[in-house]
């Protein structure tokens, strides 16, 4: 399953969340309360609890819009921290890469030569099930890494590991990369 | 050649290192991140009932494709939804009350079946003084409601049989041989006798390869009169008029519910509609409810338009597909009106006039359909 910072609606993943949410709240409240030499830490922490899960005692939807909220934040947060990691990428690793040169052989010193290759796509399948960037995979940066001459590829794994904890989930309902169209 | 990838490696590691520096923060807050939903998930885990995969739900079946498993009593997850609970009958009908115990028969597809909620919480639970048994499954068309009637027969006999349909996908389904690879009997037009047919032989425990997963769906194009929506309406009729015979022949009394998509029962959603039809300015988002009653007034049906007693708040906002509990409690108690009809001997007064030259012109549902009965039902006509 591809990591995602989005939570299902679901009642026990929205339940969960809150649980998780509330504890940290209090927690982070209870520990400020402490550090700042507050009377009762615990009191803090316990009131920071109830003020947030009090209104979904009062209003129910209020746990789901809460997940909203979380989901929409992390949506936006996703889209900067993508331009971000892609700005940084491309001035700082991919044209600095590029000088070294290419190896991409278009196949123009031997014509007769296809430069398409055959793909197992059981395999291909099974290596799309595994997000895990160093997966020992098929096809894909993995296997391009492992390919001679090419290691320097593997400096490319924490960034294909943070883009794809901060794509686009939405773009996952398009039309698949994979299907051939004319128009 | 060598020289050129180990020079490339060695600009690659050096050019790498100021790079994450750069992203370190992001690295971090991500992977912080990536804790925090993980733990949510891990407690959703621990919380959440365990539930069966939809395949172990659903058993082959030689005339309907597929139909629910027997005896189930497990918790399935909806799509785009959440994890709810099933339980079937000795023949894999929702709820446990056998067919013979039952005073109205609810035919239909995955509304029938009561998805999206628990099957105790469902339309055909929640009124203890009516007794009724839901016959459904996910993905059902008008084809399979005929099916089961056919096969049901005397069984029928003297119950109220109400069928739930949903022009939104079963104007479609009945013309397809499969539901997202489930192979699934249709009605095709038999070119030569010009007489319509179901057809089953293609009926296997193997998948349909060439499914389109359902992912096209037709009934904009349906709300614009012309071949298209004519070749579906027309099949449509084929089948009402079958179910009908059906329970005549079983001595059972039919009535009809079609289940309106919400996006007709909103003016953002009809105009969506419009804009899906491909042609906004013929489109007439009540068409189908306008057929079907057609249809209904020639076999001598009673028809209930549920655009007339549902809201949008009827349905699961989120998955924009089925009830939630409020649409299962209106629709228990819309059945309840029904039935008191049916027992009043008053539901047959209720069956429309042939409106086909109504169809022709696009008209307000109400004034294709005659005024509810003095009960209140609200019936369409």
């Amino acid at each position: 399953m591809t990591p995602s910072l989005t939570i299902a609606f679901r009642r026990a993943e929205v339940a969960g969340f809150w649980l998780v949410t509330t504890g940290l709240v209090s927690l982070s409240i209870g520990l400020m309360a402490f550090v700042r030499g507050a009377p009762a830490p615990a009191a803090w922490a316990t009131a920071a609890a109830i003020g947030l899960v009090l209104p979904g005692l009062v209003w129910r939807p209020w746990f789901e819009t809460g997940v909203w909220f979380w989901n929409g934040s992390m949506r936006r947060v996703a889209a900067a921290l993508r331009t971000y990691v892609l700005a940084v990428s491309y001035y700082t690793l991919f044209t600095a890469i590029a000088c070294g040169g290419s190896s991409f052989d278009p196949g123009t010193r031997r014509p007769a030569r296809s430069t398409w290759h055959e793909r197992d796509r059981l395999a291909s399948h099974q290596d799309d099930r595994v997000w895990w960037p160093f997966a020992r995979r098929t096809h894909g940066l993995a296997a391009f890494a492992r390919t001679a001459g090419n290691t320097w590829a593997v400096t490319l794994f924490p960034l294909v590991f943070l883009l794809t904890l901060l794509r686009d989930d939405e773009q996952e309902d398009a039309v698949p990369g994979s299907t051939y169209t004319l128009y | 050649m060598p020289a050129r990838s180990t020079l490339r490696a060695l600009i690659a590691v050096a050019a790498v290192v100021p790079c994450l520096i750069l992203l370190l923060p992001v690295i971090v807050g991500g992977v912080a991140l990536l804790l925090f939903v993980s733990t949510v998930r891990v407690i959703g885990r621990v919380l959440e009932p365990a539930f069966v995969s939809w395949p172990d739900l659903m058993v082959f079946d030689r005339t309907l494709g597929w139909r629910p498993r027997p005896d189930l009593d497990a918790r399935y997850l909806a799509d785009r939804d959440d994890v709810f609970r099933i339980v079937t009958d000795g023949e894999g009908w929702p709820g446990r009350r056998p067919l013979y115990e039952s005073d109205v028969v609810v035919v239909g597809d995955s509304f029938a079946f009561g998805y999206g909620v628990d099957t105790p919480r469902s339309f055909a639970e929640l009124d203890p003084r009516l007794r009724v048994k839901a016959i459904g499954a996910p993905g059902y068309s008008m084809v399979q409601g005929v099916r089961l009637l056919e096969q049901f027969g005397p069984r029928l006999k003297g119950k109220l049989i109400v069928w739930f349909l949903y022009p939104e996908n079963d104007l479609q389904d009945n013309l397809a041989p499969e539901m997202r690879q489930y192979r699934a009997p249709f009605a095709r037009l038999d070119q030569v006798r010009g007489e319509w047919e179901i057809v089953d032989e293609h009926l296997q425990p193997l998948k349909w390869e060439c499914s389109n997963l359902d992912t096209t769906r037709l009934f904009p194009r349906f709300c614009v009169s012309g071949p298209f929506s004519t070749r579906a309406f027309s099949a449509c009729d084929y089948l009402i008029g079958r179910a009908e015979r059906a329970c005549r022949e079983a001595g059972a009394d039919l009535a009809v519910v079609t289940i309106p998509h919400p996006m007709q029962l909103t003016k953002r959603g009809r105009a969506r509609l419009a804009w899906q039809s491909g042609n906004a300015a013929l489109c007439d988002a009540d068409l189908s409810d306008r057929r079907i009653a057609d249809s209904c007034g020639r076999y001598g049906i009673a028809l209930v338009s549920g655009a007339q007693h549902l809201t949008a708040r009827d349905y699961k906002w989120r998955e924009g597909i089925h009830w939630n509990e409020r649409g299962h409690r209106k629709m228990a108690s819309l059945l309840a009106r029904i039935y008191d009809s049916f027992q009043a001997r008053l539901l047959h007064d209720s069956v429309a006039e042939p409106v086909s030259e109504v169809v022709a012109r696009p008209a307000p549902i109400g004034a294709a359909i005659k005024s509810p009965p003095a009960e209140g039902l609200g019936v369409g006509r």
